[in-house]
């Protein structure tokens, strides 16, 4: 019987590190970041603002924020079923995508997503897709993506959570995580 | 007695081994000083050249390992080994070369943060030379091996750790700004900088030992970073004084709400932001909204059947059949 239960914590705990994603989505009035040099987080920031916009996409944050990815999942299709095509829609699919670490079709649905709204997020997720991509498959060469990176943060010079969050991004980069 | 010699001889030979075998082991690996340019760009004239001249740093060739500590105890059921070794980050160890790599980040921030141009080689233009000596640029890390071994009878256990420490680097470039013969300013710079080790648990020893001389060439790239900001910095002061040339623009200024810190949100946007509260006040029975289920943590579509003072009542369609909620006004999203 404490064998079964000690089989059952080791399967479920390889299960959820097995899908514990790696980027955290998150609003941007709740972003802190206490310590660069010692964090290693990676941030999906959302705009408050769109998160009050679209029903969608604060649905799907609430329910990745909850861990609940079956929900999200259900949820999504439910939207897909019923015709849904909007930029939202796909950046939904996109987030619960990377959650479930799928990058390649992550990558597929954010190329859906075509709302000037979501222009930055669109260009940060692509830089951060491909990276994953590529570091699986044929391996990256970082000189490449900080200069992605570099002309992104320059494209909005405003925004500092932007360049905090990519700061953090390659520390992930540069130990190849 | 003599197997005993014997074994302390094979021991201790083991122990200087440890060096070498670090050190080739850590030669392996190397990694980008480059960094991101992240300092506020600034907008003017740069019509001031100037000269800089880089003398090369004293940064060894390679990455080199020496002994710090060493503590052996071979005891009948027990041993112990430990083993700390201090190591000196190389070029080797540094994709680029550090010269190339400063000399070319001082361009990059020069036209970022500064208000002038950067060459390397002396023309007619370049009245000013920055002359840049770099005194001391040494990047060092403690890293430490143990190995326990207990055994009684037929029964043995054994434990083998290694692990790094944040590397710490030492950065000293002096400055000298002349315009002809006369000097304009000097100046010091000690960037002293300890970058923490943040690595991931459970890697084997080759992913750790990348990952140690990784954050080694980090610790260094930000130093740099950090030195040449101020040097660009300083450099402005010294050709402009506190007031900058900014370029005149055709374009009409930035608005106040354009200069405030943007987050997310793009610059341009197709359609002004719905002002919920207005939108909220205005809406009547029979209106189709979207409101926040809290059983299924999504917004669900539904009609207005009432409006109360703080919460409507909402008709909706759920597995078929018609419900009825109330919700509060703050959970309504209009259609």
């Amino acid at each position: 019987m404490k064998l079964k239960i000690i089989l059952t914590i080791v399967v479920l705990g390889c299960f959820y590190g097995c899908i514990t994603p790696k980027y955290t989505v998150i609003k941007h009035s709740q972003i802190e970041v206490p310590d660069l040099d010692n964090s290693l987080v990676n941030y999906i920031p959302l705009a408050d603002e769109l998160l009050d916009k679209s029903a969608v996409l604060d649905s799907s944050y609430k329910l990745i924020h909850a861990n609940k990815f079956y929900t999200l999942e259900s949820y999504v299709y439910k939207l897909e079923k019923s015709g849904a095509n909007s930029s939202d829609f796909y950046l939904a699919k996109t987030l619960y995508a990377i959650t479930q670490l799928n990058y390649k079709l992550a990558l597929q649905n954010l190329a859906m997503v075509n709302d000037d709204d979501y222009k930055l997020l669109k260009s940060l997720l692509t830089i951060d897709l491909n990276y994953e991509i590529e570091r699986t498959d044929t391996g990256f060469n970082f000189n490449t993506y900080l200069k992605r990176y570099q002309n992104l943060i320059d494209t909005y010079p405003d925004s500092i959570v932007l360049r905090k969050i990519v700061a953090i991004r390659l520390r992930y980069l540069r130990y190849k995580y | 007695m003599r197997n005993i010699v014997l074994a302390i001889l094979v021991l201790l030979l083991v122990s200087c081994s440890e060096t070498n075998m670090l050190q080739s082991s850590l030669r392996k690996f190397n990694s980008s000083v480059e960094y991101l340019h992240d300092s506020p760009a600034t907008n003017c004239v740069r019509d001031k050249q100037v000269y800089v001249n880089i003398s090369n740093a004293p940064i060894d060739s390679a990455i080199t390992v020496s002994k710090l500590k060493e503590l052996l105890l071979p005891l009948i059921v027990f041993d112990y080994y430990n083993i700390e070794m201090k190591v000196n980050l190389g070029q080797t160890s540094i994709q680029e070369n550090y010269n190339n790599f400063f000399f070319n980040s001082i361009a990059k921030e020069s036209n970022r943060s500064g208000c002038f141009n950067v060459t390397d080689e002396k023309t007619n233009d370049s009245i000013y030379t920055l002359d840049l000596n770099i005194d001391t640029c040494i990047t060092t890390s403690n890293y430490r091996k143990s190995f326990v071994f207990m055994y009684l009878f037929f029964a043995y256990s054994y434990s083998y750790n290694e692990s790094g420490s944040p590397a710490e680097t030492n950065l000293q470039v002096s400055a000298k700004l002349r315009k002809g013969d006369s000097l304009i300013y000097e100046k010091k710079y000690r960037i002293k900088r300890t970058q923490p080790f943040v690595t991931q648990p459970g890697l084997n020893s080759n992913n750790l030992r990348s990952d140690f001389t990784t954050n080694m060439v980090e610790a260094l790239s930000l130093s740099s970073k950090n030195c040449i900001e101020q040097i660009v910095d300083d450099v402005n002061s010294s050709l402009y004084g506190s007031v900058l040339p900014v370029m005149q623009m055709d374009e009409t200024p930035k608005t106040e709400s354009q200069n405030q810190e943007v987050l997310i949100t793009p610059i341009e946007k197709k359609t002004p932001a719905i002002n919920n509260d207005v939108t909220k006040e205005q809406l009547k029975a029979g209106d189709s909204v979207m409101f926040y289920n809290f059983g299924t943590n999504t917004y669900l579509k539904g009609v207005v059947k009432e409006i109360k003072a703080e919460t409507l009542v909402i008709e909706y369609e759920a597995f078929g059949k018609t419900k009825t909620t109330e919700a509060n006004k703050a959970d309504i999203k209009r259609l």
